[in-house]
């Protein structure tokens, strides 16, 4: 997929995104071409993260989350992200690189695991208005331990 | 305001953000309104139980408030989501 469709598709659910973003008080999203990133807060804390969403090929497959230094949006990666007790964590290997992943349908750490790889869904379940619920049911499944998983 | 100044329109979203309007008295219950946006975005064959009601993005541990008490006015926004995702 080029670069300008998945712009347009960006693009075309840019407004739905936003606005569950709003209703969920995640944050406010900037986005950069293809890249959307939310800076979001644990909560019960004011610990701050920058969330990542990095939606090349949207929508034929789903973005990646991933996390980012604050300061500095460049620096991704397992030390970026939040430590929530219980979360389904587990991890990829991505553009050579260690990826944590969430075990839940939307983001693509899921999909391109080898344990997933091989299942069908469709394109509706990474829509970047679920992803920003799936963003908001991760911060939210138990209690902030730290930053880095 | 919908009807007087005793029924507001709540829009309700689901995980999606598919959302609905409802038409509720501000003097209703947080498990009505539930109830109702379960309803209209799931469908009435789903349980409202299964769901989570949020609030500004915070869940409602008492759905006994009044839509009033909640802190909720004409045209706010409320999100139903699933208690339970499926994991890998």
């Amino acid at each position: 997929m080029d670069v300008a469709l998945s712009n347009a598709l960006i693009d075309r659910d840019w407004e739905d995104f936003t606005t569950q973003v709003g209703r969920l008080k995640l944050g406010w999203p900037e986005r950069d071409g293809t890249r959307i990133d939310v800076v979001v807060t644990a909560p019960g804390t004011t610990e701050q993260f920058r969330a990542a969403l990095l939606c090349d090929d949207y929508d034929a497959i789903a973005p990646v989350l991933d996390f980012a230094d604050l300061a500095d949006p460049a620096l991704l990666g397992r030390v970026h992200w939040p430590n929530i007790e219980g979360a389904p964590y587990n991890s990829v290997t991505y553009d050579g690189r260690y990826l944590p992943i969430l075990c839940v349908v939307g983001t693509r750490g899921y999909h391109i695991h080898s344990s997933h790889s091989a299942e069908q869904h469709p394109k509706s379940s990474w829509r970047l208005p679920v992803v920003a619920s799936r963003l908001h049911w991760f911060l939210r499944m138990g209690r902030l331990v730290g930053r880095g998983v | 305001m919908t009807d007087e100044s005793n029924t507001w329109t709540i829009v309700a979203a689901n995980g999606e953000g598919d959302s609905v309007e409802l038409h509720e008295a501000k003097d209703s219950r947080l498990e009505h309104l539930r109830r109702q946006a379960v309803h209209d975005l799931v469908g009435a064959h789903a349980k409202a139980d299964d769901y989570e009601l949020l609030i500004g993005g915070v869940v409602q541990a008492n759905l006994d408030l009044t839509l009033e008490a909640a802190g909720l006015h004409d045209h706010s926004e409320v999100v139903i989501m699933l208690k339970d995702v499926n994991r890998g």
